[in-house]
């Protein structure tokens, strides 16, 4: 790109999940207080009772059967609001940070459009049945375009992978809050934060050392979608450690293979197993990747499951702060430096992937909001459901684009090749799948047989 | 500026790679408007889509806020633990 580089990419996405931030809180707060034309509900003693109007303004593809029109035809528009939204904020966050890309709004424009159609496509419900997500979808825009035509050089100015993804990190920072890490008591930190940190490490090491895996990033990203939450741990894993486009496509395609194995075959197996819905739940929250399908999975073996499978899930969710984090210090301290040497402490900020401070800042300011504000639990999903988590999923598949827009399709053999990321994730899941059954066993069976009572009432 | 795959192509390849991405785009078209729709339409499956529905669970969900029964269940188990902390928290031993 042309122009005078002053901010970073880190920073660039910062400030424009920064601002998205400050438009849904802002929205949000003037909305429910009754200072916007559009009028909310006015305040009680307890405080305002939080809306947010964005919500029915910046919207996502509706789900459909035959065509995308058929139910909320309403939502084309609430998809060019977020359009708008999203090239304005973005062009003049980068017109600010690197000076004379105000054309930005063309090329992001043009990547929204591919994006668009990747939505459509995850939402016809079938396709939404199965769990096979926008990001499947979107790579395979992106890859078919680059591919075929190849790309102009509208779409290749607007192919800002690492700028969309680290956006969408931020953005999905604000839905990490904290408080839920308690929600299961010490049976769900048990199985979540025992469990899966062991499982991440143990199939990192396995790669690194039996595998003898070539990319280390690699391992890392399959590491831990398989072990933590899927695509968005993979995303988020892979913008700590750095992984390559085709590495990340990778671990997202074998995740989302065995997610949709899993989902089917896991509530037929723990019937025939004979598990009860609470160890049945906590076995399938632990261990499918994707938090969708856990629901899905959860719901087949009944309510009491669905409710243990999503909540358990949930925990798995926020750990994705911590991993990130982790991995982030890991990397920079002992995958990046020099053989025998230590690095210093400026070197090593030097190298920190400085958006995880963004993601970890807005984790925590609405975790403090949502446990200490009258009314925090409405006011954080006010915010988060209204405005947020819509441009976050369109952050993310609009990088889902941009990788496939910049993916030569006879690279991605070679990460493929040995079949050693599939025995990664193959072991790694194993693993996973003993050690949550026999978590879940010793927790819901044997430690805390009452806490299984409570959830099955 | 060029992508290196742009630069590939020859003037042959440019209408091979658009008669592709055309080709491409109709088999879309035939199995999104067409297949899937008559799938989806079977009772079974049905049945199974507007079971998920109902329970406001989205299966291709990334993040539990991306539910309506991530925030429902958090919830409910949360107004349980706090009728009974001590079966959550209370080592047995």
């Amino acid at each position: 790109m042309s122009g005078s580089r002053r901010f970073s990419e880190d920073t660039l996405a910062m400030l424009v999940a920064a601002a998205m931030l400050c438009i849904s809180v802002l929205v949000t707060v003037l909305h429910s207080n009754g200072l916007l034309p559009s009028g909310g509900t006015v305040a009680t003693a307890e405080g305002p009772f939080w809306q947010n109007p964005m919500k029915s303004l910046v919207s996502l593809p509706a789900a459909w059967e035959v065509h995308p029109f058929e139910s909320k035809a309403s939502w084309l528009w609430g998809v060019v609001s977020a359009a708008l939204l999203i090239t304005f904020v973005m062009s003049v966050v980068m017109w600010l940070g690197r000076g004379s890309e105000m054309s930005f709004w063309r090329p992001c424009a043009g990547v929204f459009v591919l994006s668009l159609l990747a939505y459509v496509l995850a939402e016809q419900k079938l396709v939404k049945y199965y769990g096979l997500e926008y990001a499947l979808w979107a790579l395979l825009i992106g890859l078919l375009v680059s591919n075929t035509t190849g790309v102009s050089k509208v779409l290749r100015a607007g192919a800002r992978t690492e700028l969309f993804m680290k956006t969408g990190l931020v953005l999905l920072g604000a839905e990490v809050l904290f408080g839920k890490l308690l929600a299961l008591g010490l049976p769900g930190i048990c199985v979540s934060w025992v469990v899966t940190p062991v499982v991440l490490i143990v199939t990192f090491w396995f790669g690194q050392r039996v595998l003898k895996m070539e990319s280390a990033a690699l391992n890392m990203v399959i590491s831990a979608d398989m072990s933590v939450c899927g695509v968005s741990a993979a995303i988020a894993t892979a913008a700590a450690c750095r992984a390559k486009k085709e590495e990340l496509t990778t671990a997202v395609g074998i995740s989302l293979a065995f997610t949709v194995m899993m989902m089917v075959a896991m509530p037929q197996l723990i019937r025939a197993m004979g598990l009860g819905p609470v160890v049945g739940g906590a076995w399938v929250g632990g261990t499918i990747d994707s938090t969708g399908a856990v629901g899905a999975a959860g719901a087949m073996l009944g309510e009491e499951a669905e409710v243990v499978a999503t909540t358990i899930k949930m925990i798995q969710n926020m750990l994705i702060g911590v991993v990130a984090f982790g991995v982030a210090v890991y990397w920079v301290t002992c995958m990046e430096r020099s053989a025998g040497t230590r690095p210093e402490i400026s070197e090593i900020w030097r190298r920190f992937p400085r958006f995880i401070l963004g993601f970890l800042g807005a984790s925590v300011l609405m975790s403090v909001l949502y446990e200490n504000l009258s009314g925090g639990a409405d006011f954080v999903r006010a915010v988060v459901d209204g405005g947020t988590k819509t441009v976050r999923s369109w952050c993310f598949c609009m990088a889902f684009v941009s990788i496939g827009l910049e993916t030569d399709l006879r690279t991605l053999g070679k990460f493929l090749r040995g079949g050693k990321p599939l025995t990664l994730y193959v072991c790694g899941q194993l693993l996973n799948l003993v050690l949550s059954l026999l978590m879940s066993l010793l927790m819901f069976e044997v430690v805390f047989p009452e806490a299984a009572d409570v959830l099955r009432k | 500026m060029c992508c290196e795959s742009e630069r590939r192509l020859t003037a042959g390849g440019v209408w091979r790679g658009r008669y592709r991405l055309g080709a491409a785009l109709v088999l879309v078209a035939v199995v999104w408007c067409g297949l899937l729709p008559v799938l989806s339409r079977t009772a079974g499956m049905r049945q199974r889509i507007e079971f998920l529905e109902s329970r406001g669970i989205n299966p291709s969900a990334k993040f539990f806020t991306e539910q309506e029964a991530g925030w429902r269940n958090a919830a409910e188990v949360e107004r349980r633990i706090r009728q009974h902390p001590e079966a959550f928290w209370d080592l047995p031993f």
